[in-house]
This record gives structure tokens, sequence and C-alpha cells, in this order.
């Protein structure tokens, strides 16, 4: 509304507004409780305009002048309001923030004086929060580093990840092809993961250290700086590749140099080769795979030098990261991988018939493990997720108990005329800084953790622990977490706390009597919830146990395993062939050892080789073969193992490079391939459609290979001698003790060869236990989180329990007055306290049973309910609740009637 | 109006509104009454421009307002001179007349620099 508008109300006989009389008390009420700037804006012109007018015609002006002329002289209306409505608006603005802070700060000193005067509660609920907040943390912490982690150290924007079809390896002919004919593109590179033997000098001793070959551009790429020196740009087809340049990881040049910057320019070795290191990389980049921290960089060029194999014959573990030109979109990029792969498929239809590239964000764990880890992370969560709703549970309970205890307080304020929502705003206050407090508390904790975590990690598997650290997003999710928590547990509480019938009814009625019903469905809740995780804790258990007590299919007992990777070692493939058969030679001659065979995989050890096969004449219309899982071994690998050999014979010396090629099949591969004939004497497809025959010599019985826990697959053997190999593993079976066997293999690996870093020699038995490693973490820290559940519900149910019997003192001395008997009176008031925790003991069971139906596809020898865990909980937690009911119970009953009737 | 010449318009016209209120409590139109009265016309003020100054100065604590009714039955706004207010025209009133003087003897300087 323009003043101008009431300008027409006004009348010509107005009087001066110089004595004008005091506003109405009822307006300045109004006024208190809804200021209306824009309407007190109004009025104030209008009266400006309006004396205006009055004067100037008091001085003689018509009245259609003086209107004209007080509008003149007031200037441009518009503009003036403008400026002020803005300075109102940014004073009533600050004015808000200010008291919405004096408030909090009030509401902050007056709760932490209500908790310090109750340590025993806040001690209760702030662990409670702490335990939970520390497993959601911890927990969160992981998912982020396996999924949502972008590259560290690395300019993510604008970089990809580009697979063949779903999340297959580009080779090296793949990479260089494209890079040659992109556009879209900037950089597209690829590392390749490994280990080489390295020495800082000539004559030091050689260690085996973790490489990255990468290609040109690698850095430049990833946007990754040098702390020190120049990255290098070696090009793959230069004759610079014969004198490879390094690039150390500043961890690397940090332990294994002392951090010296003079190591630039200085010439170290790599697999027998002089290297001059040039660079070292940022402290936060490790690795464009998650979670693999190399120490040192290698040019791709310097490949076929260090590892002797052509780059052409370079395929699989190849990591392929690109780099958008700026401006250029993902899926623009995506659009010009399918034409640059229908262009590459035109160039050779039968290997690319059916390929396809995608470019995938930089995000956590490469593709191919993203399921599982996403799996994993989902039931993870959701199992932290029921201890953070037990713990709500509990504080919750507390709350309400303390609601009771503080009626008189709160129905004071109530009464003197503090707004509900006022109290509500106080008591939730109170809740967060108990939030905040555990939550700071469980934060502490998960950083703890994940460190103990990462420093437990074997240095061997070459993974960076560094990744589990909590980083902002955890912070910033344990804090929203820390918010959603306090609503969940505070608000229920404090509505109940500041309802004023509540309030009324408990300062007449008998105490305890209405507030019991909710807190004692919180103890349902907890108590079913606290089974559920019990039981999912035993389920994993048993699996673990049953996974341990399976039959493998190959001896475990006294099986040593050695890896001796000739690769470390410079020589040409028939120099590997006779230094590996020297080998062999000489442990077999060990006292106590009663076999020895080299082998490329050990099963059960987490890791595993697949290539296309299929027996002859059985390829698919695609002419694409299904992968199947192999070994390559030594003749005598079978017998060492202690795997049976069912039909024909076992490799021989004679199954050499220049005889013709044989194959051993397992059961079920005879089975499946050419079911009710003779698997001797078939021959089976190799590597591709195009790829040799092999002939098959003999069928072994089934093992377990890849999991413990699989179901028969096929599985295939190829002798040593006719798929050369530098990296194997050595078997060595004996009845010698452990150490006595492991030295003497060392002084034979010394004598023979005097260039390789002394492997770990293992046992085959831990070894295996790699595999068992997923699901003896799971079980731990689902046995942990059980514990801290079964913790959590205990005092729960125990703290509700006693409080709400000691309430019934004067109801039970009424009872007693009137002639109830003592035995009768305690035995029905645990009777009454047992119904909640009964109800969620069952409920637990049913829910339970509904999970272990659903992990039963997922997990080995899962049983529905487990006979064991569930009754232990569900008496431990019936335990509780009797003993919490019993005391207080026993002493209202046997207490004087007419003490306990006065007692409030 | 350029942007330097604000701080001192706006500080002028403070001061103005400050001496105002001095003599007890004014509505707008007065305020903008008096000041013209009292330079005979010599300052020719906007009278619209007092309302930004006087919101100011009332949410910085050197006015507090107060509403009253007219004989005319209309809501006035009535502005009233608070300690600090009465504190800061004291200081406004030093400082005004140190410039004063500054400027008057750079004016009235007979003697040309050197």
């Amino acid at each position: 509304m323009s003043p101008s508008a009431h300008d027409q109300a006004r009348t010509p006989a107005d009087s001066p507004s110089r004595d004008a009389t005091r506003e109405p008390k009822w307006r300045r009420y109004l006024r208190f409780h809804r200021a209306d700037p824009v309407a007190d804006l109004d009025d104030e012109f209008r009266d400006h305009l309006a004396s205006a007018e009055e004067s100037l015609v008091a001085g003689g002006m018509s009245a259609n002048e003086a209107r004209g002329e007080a509008r003149r002289r007031f200037g441009d209306i518009a503009g003036v309001r403008r400026d002020v409505e803005r300075l109102d608006a940014r004073h009533e603005r600050r004015g808000r923030r200010a008291e919405f802070f004096e408030t909090l700060l009030q509401d902050v000193r007056y709760g932490a004086r209500m908790l310090r005067r109750s340590p025993g509660f806040t001690f209760v609920a702030v662990l409670s929060i702490a335990l939970a907040m520390a497993a959601n943390s911890t927990v969160f912490s992981v998912v982020n580093a396996i999924l949502l982690r972008p590259i560290p150290g690395a300019d993510n924007h604008g970089l990809v990840r580009v697979y063949l079809n779903h999340h297959g390896a580009l080779s090296w002919r793949e990479l260089s092809w494209l890079r040659g004919n992109t556009s879209a593109f900037q950089h597209i590179v690829t590392e390749r993961n490994g280990a080489m033997a390295f020495r800082a000098a000539s004559d030091a001793p050689n260690e085996r250290i973790r490489t990255s070959l990468v290609t040109r551009g690698f850095f430049p790429a990833l946007r990754v700086p040098m702390v020190l020196g120049r990255d290098f740009d070696v090009d793959e087809a230069s004759a610079d590749a014969a004198r490879p340049v390094a690039v150390l990881s500043h961890g690397f040049w940090q332990r294994r140099f002392g951090g010296d910057s003079g190591v630039i320019g200085r010439v170290v070795f790599v697999s027998g080769h002089a290297a001059t290191v040039v660079g070292v990389a940022t402290p936060d980049f490790r690795s464009s795979v998650v979670g693999w921290a190399p120490e040192l960089f290698l040019p791709f060029a310097s490949a076929p030098l260090l590892t002797g194999t052509p780059l052409d014959d370079f395929g699989g573990g190849m990591y392929s990261t690109a780099r958008l030109r700026p401006g250029v979109s993902r899926s623009a990029g995506n659009t010009e991988l399918g034409v640059l792969m229908r262009r590459l498929a035109a160039t050779d239809t039968a290997r690319y018939a059916r390929t396809t590239l995608r470019t995938d964000h930089t995000r956590g764990v490469n593709a191919e493990l993203r399921t599982p880890a996403a799996a994993a992370s989902v039931f993870l969560i959701g199992m932290v997720a029921v201890v953070l709703l037990v713990a709500c549970a509990n504080v919750a309970n507390l709350l309400m108990g303390r609601a009771a205890a503080r009626q008189g307080e709160i129905g004071v304020r109530l009464a003197v005329g503090a707004s509900r929502h006022r109290i509500v705003r106080q008591l939730l206050t109170e809740s967060l800084l108990l939030a905040v407090a555990g939550t700071l508390i469980g934060i502490g904790a998960a950083i703890a953790i994940t460190g103990t975590l990462a420093r437990a990690l074997p240095p061997e598997a070459g993974i960076d622990g560094a990744i589990f650290a909590p980083d902002f997003r955890v912070l910033g999710f344990t804090g929203a977490l820390c918010f959603a928590t306090t609503l969940l547990f505070g608000f229920v509480p404090a509505l109940r706390a500041s309802s004023p019938q509540l309030t009324g009814m408990l300062r007449e009625a008998a105490p305890g009597g209405v507030s019991r019903r909710p807190r004692g469905r919180l103890l349902t809740a907890q108590a079913s919830l606290c089974v559920l995780l019990l039981a999912v804790a035993a389920i994993f258990w048993r699996s673990l146990e049953r996974m341990r007590d399976v039959d493998p299919g190959f001896r475990v007992a006294g099986m040593m395993n050695v890896p001796v990777d000739l690769s470390l070692v410079k020589g040409e493939e028939d120099v590997h062939q006779r230094s590996f058969a020297a080998l062999l030679e000489r442990v077999r001659g060990l006292p106590g050892v009663t076999g020895a065979a080299l082998a490329a995989q050990v099963p059960l050890s987490g890791n595993s080789m697949e290539t296309p096969a299929a027996p002859d004449g059985a390829l698919g219309e695609s002419g694409r073969i299904p992968s199947v899982h192999f070994n390559i071994v030594t003749p005598g690998y079978f017998e060492t193992l202690g795997i049976g050999l069912r039909e024909g014979r076992d490799f021989a010396r004679t199954d050499d490079a220049l005889a013709g090629r044989v194959v051993i099949v397992n059961e079920t591969a005879a089975q499946r391939w050419w079911p009710g004939q003779a698997a001797l004497g078939k021959r089976v497809r190799w590597g591709e459609a195009d790829g040799p025959l092999l002939e098959v010599i003999g069928v072994v019985r089934d093992a377990r290979y890849v999991t413990p826990g699989e179901e028969p697959r096929v599985f295939v053997y190829v002798p040593l001698a006719q798929s050369s190999r530098p990296d194997m593993t050595l078997h060595v079976h004996t009845r010698a003790g452990f150490t006595a066997t492991r030295d003497a293999l060392w002084s034979i690996l010394h004598a023979e060869l005097p260039a390789l870093p002394p492997p770990p020699v293992t046992s085959l038995d831990s070894d295996m236990s790699v595999t068992l490693l997923p699901v003896r973490a799971g079980a731990a820290l689902l046995g942990a989180l059980g514990l801290v559940a079964l913790l959590l519900a205990a005092t729960g149910i125990y703290g509700v329990t006693a409080y709400t019997v000691a309430r019934r003192t004067r109801e039970l001395g009424i009872r007693a007055a009137l002639g109830a008997g003592h035995t009768r009176l305690v035995r029905m008031v645990v009777r009454e306290s047992l119904r909640p925790v009964t109800i969620g003991l069952a409920v637990g069971v049913l829910l339970s049973l509904l999970v272990a139906f659903g992990l039963s596809r997922v997990l080995y020898g899962v049983r529905l309910l487990d006979p064991a865990v569930l009754p232990l909980a569900t008496l431990v937690l019936a335990l509780v609740a009797v003993l919490a009911a019993l005391a207080p119970a026993w002493r209202a009953a046997s207490i004087d009637p007419l003490v306990a009737m006065r007692t409030e | 109006m350029a942007d330097r010449d604000i701080d001192l318009i706006q500080g002028t016209l403070n001061i103005l509104i400050l001496k105002t209120l001095s003599w007890g409590p004014m509505n707008g139109f007065s305020i903008a009454a008096w000041v013209r009265r009292t330079t005979v016309g010599d300052v020719e003020l906007e009278e619209g421009a007092l309302y930004p100054a006087l919101h100011r100065m009332e949410h910085r604590g050197w006015l507090e307002a107060e509403w009253r009714l007219t004989e005319m039955k209309r809501r006035a706004k009535y502005y009233r001179l608070t300690g600090e207010g009465r504190k800061a025209l004291r200081e406004r009133t030093r400082s005004w007349e140190r410039l004063v003087s500054a400027v008057g003897a750079v004016l009235g300087a007979t003697e040309q620099p050197a």
C-alpha cells in the first residue's frame, strides 16, 4: 500500500499532529506480538505527507497545491521506501539471528548444568551414543574408501576410467590405437601394478618392491605434481626406453632415501637394469588404482626391457584412465569411444564382434570390484544402523525416565509461563549436547580404529591403509548423523516431558502410571534389534567355522609355500625352466620332504587365473569361448598336494615345449564336457577360437579352488614346460618341522638363485586364511557389534525396569496393606517387567529368521536359527530384566505399607 | 549522488537530526520543518532522505521510536534521543567543529605556500 492511496482519505480539516495523544495500549500489545514493518512504514509516510499538507494549507495554499508541494518536498517516495525497507529487513534478520544464538547459548549452559548434575545418566547416555557413532563412523569410513573417494592427490574433474565391455582392461595395442585416434580425450593412460627386484646401489642386496608401469603422459593426465625433480614423458616408440628412468613415491623416498633431495639423478637398479631417479611424486598421490600403493613408477616404454615381455603382449591387469579435453562432456567422450570402437572392430571383426568401450567415474574401487563392495557396504551399513537404533532406544528410555524425575522442574517452568515450544527446544538442546559429546568420542574412536586397521594390513598386500582414514565426507556424514540421532532419541521424550496434561496428571495421580507404555515399547524394539544383531553375527561365525571345516580336496597339513619369482632375476625363458628344474631337484632331496612341485596359483589363496577354454568342436555360434579357471603346474603336483588321479597319467618331463600340448582336467570338467564318454584322449581348445588344441592325458579329483564354499567347478591344469611363466610358487610337503624346512629352503634358494631376494615362506594353511579374511573380519565386526548391542540393551532394560518398579513403591505398599502376599507381589512385578522384553525377543527371533533366509543365499552353510547363540542372547536379556525388577520389587514389597504410601 | 559524497552527507544529516531531537521527541515531518526553519532554507533537504537515516540510527540505538495517535487519529511515529544518541551528538559536534575550524583556517589563509 503506498502512502498516496491514503492521501485521498485526508480531510483539509486535519489539525497538525504536534500534540498527538499516546497510542492506545491494545495497539502496542498487538505490535508486541506481531510487528508489521510494512504497515508501520505506510503509517509513518502517511503522517509525514498529511502533516506537510496541513502546514502548507495553514500557510494559505490550496488543498491541491499543498498536496503537490508536500510530495515534491518529500522527494522519491518509492525509492526512500525501498531503502528503508531494506534497512529494516537487515536489522530484523540480524536481530533474529542474535536472538537465536543467545537462546542457544542459554540452553547449552542450562543443559550442561543439568547434565553435570546427573553424571550417571550422562555417562551411560554418552557412552551409548559414542559406541554407536564409533561403529557408524568406522563403517562409513570404509564405505567411503571403497565406493566414494576419488583418486587422492589427482585432479578428478574431467577424469574417467575406461573399460572394455563392463570392466575389462584395455590391452596395450587397444590403448595405443585409441590414443592415436581420439579427439575427445586429452590423455588416455594406463597403469599396470606389479613387483620387481630393486637395488639402491649396484652392490646393495636385492629387495622386492611394488611397482607401477605407467604410459606416457600419466602424471600430466592425472595432474599429479612432483615435489622434487620432474615426471617422465618417455615415448614408448623411442630409443630412450633402453635407459629407464623412475619416479619415486613420496613414501618410498622418505622410507628408503630418508627424504634426501640429492636423490634426483641417482642411479638405482630395477630388475637388474640401471635406472635414473628423475622425480618424487606428491605425498597425497598413491596410484590411479584405489588401494594400490606402488613404491616406484616406471615408464611403460621400459617394460620390455624390465619384464622381458614385448609391449604388444601386454593385455590384462592394466587400469586405464583418461582425461577429457576441456569443455568435452563425459557423454561426448562415450559417444566418441563408440565410434572409435566400431572403427577398431572393422580392423579385427572376429576379436571385437561384441566388444564395447565405456567410461566410468573415478570414485572408489574399479568396476570389477564394485558390485561386491557395494553389497558389503549395504550390509554393514544396515548392521550399524541397527546398533544406532538400539543406542537411540537406550537414550530415549533414559531421557523419559529423567523427564519423569524432572516433572517438578518442568512443571514450574510451564507454570511461570515458559511456552511448550521453549521447553522442547531446551530439552532438545540438552539431547544435542549428549549427541555431540558421544559423536566426538565416536569419531575419535573411528580414527583410532581405522588407523589400527591400516596398520594391521600385511605390508606385502601393498594395500594403502591411508584410504580408510576419515575425510571430510566421513565427518560430514557423522555430523549429519549426530543431528538425526538427536531428533530420533530426543524428540518424543521432549514432547512427552513438556506435555501440560502429562505433568498435570503426574502431579496428582499415582506416579509411574502414565509413562510406562511407550518405554515398554522401546524395550521391545531394543530387545528385538539386539537379538537380530546377535543372530546375524552368529550366522557369520558359523559360516566361517563351516568353511574352515570343509574338505578342500587337497592336503593342507605339512604343506609349505614359497613364491619364486624369476622375473626378479635376469634370464631367458630356458634359463628359468632350468632354474626351476634344478631347484625342484634339490628341494626333493631335503630330509623329511616327501614331495615338491611348482604351481602358478595357490588354491584358496584368494587369487585365481582364468582363460577361455572349451572342448574341441563345442564352440558356441558366437565363436566366443567361456572362461575356465586353470593352474600351471609341474610334474608331481598332484602327488605333492594329495589330489587323487582318477584316470590317465600325471604330467611327465617329456611333456615339454617340443612335445604335443597336453592338459589334465578335473572330474567336473570331464563330466560336463564329455558326458558319458571317456575324457582321456579328447581335445581342448585353448585361449582363442583359433588357439591350440590340448590333449587330455589325465582326470583328477575335484577340489576347492577359489572359495571354500564354492560349488564344484570346471578346472584344468597345464604343464609349466608348455606354458612358460617366471612367477611360480613352490609347494613342499614335509614331515620335518616348519622352521628347519624353511631355513633349508632359504639356503637352497640362495645357492641356486643368489640374485633372488629371500622370499617369504608360509604354510598353505595360513595362505588359505586369506580367503577367509573377509568372512573372518565380518564375523569379528558383527560379533563386536552384537556385544555392543547386548550391552546397550542390557543397560537399557536394567535402567528402565529398575526405575519403573521403584516408582511403583506406593502402589505396591497399598497392595501390601490390602493383604497381598510378599511373594505374590514380587512375582507380579517381575512378570510385568518381563512382558515387553519377552515380546521383543519373539519379534527379534522372527526378524532373524527373515534375515537368515536372505543370507542363506549368500553365505555358505547358513542355518536358519543358530542353536547356541539365540537362546544365550535371549537368556541374558531375560535375566537382566528379572534382576532389574527383582531388587526394587523386593524392597518395595518388604517395606512398611505406611512408609511406602508416603513415598513419592 | 556520487559515492564519495554519501558519507559526508550522511554524517551531516545525522548530526542535524540528532541536534533537532535534542529539543524533544518529534516525528519525521517536524524534524524536516525545524531544520528548514532554522537554516532559513539554506539547507535544501529532500525530506524523504531523513527516513533511511532515522531508521538506521534507530537500529543503532541512538534513537528510540514511539507510536502516538494524532488528533486526526493518524498513527504517528515519534523519535526520541537515547543516552547513546546524546553521546553521539556530543562527539559529532566536537569533530564537526574541528573540521569547520580546520577548513576555515585553510580557506582564511593569506600566505601562499612556499
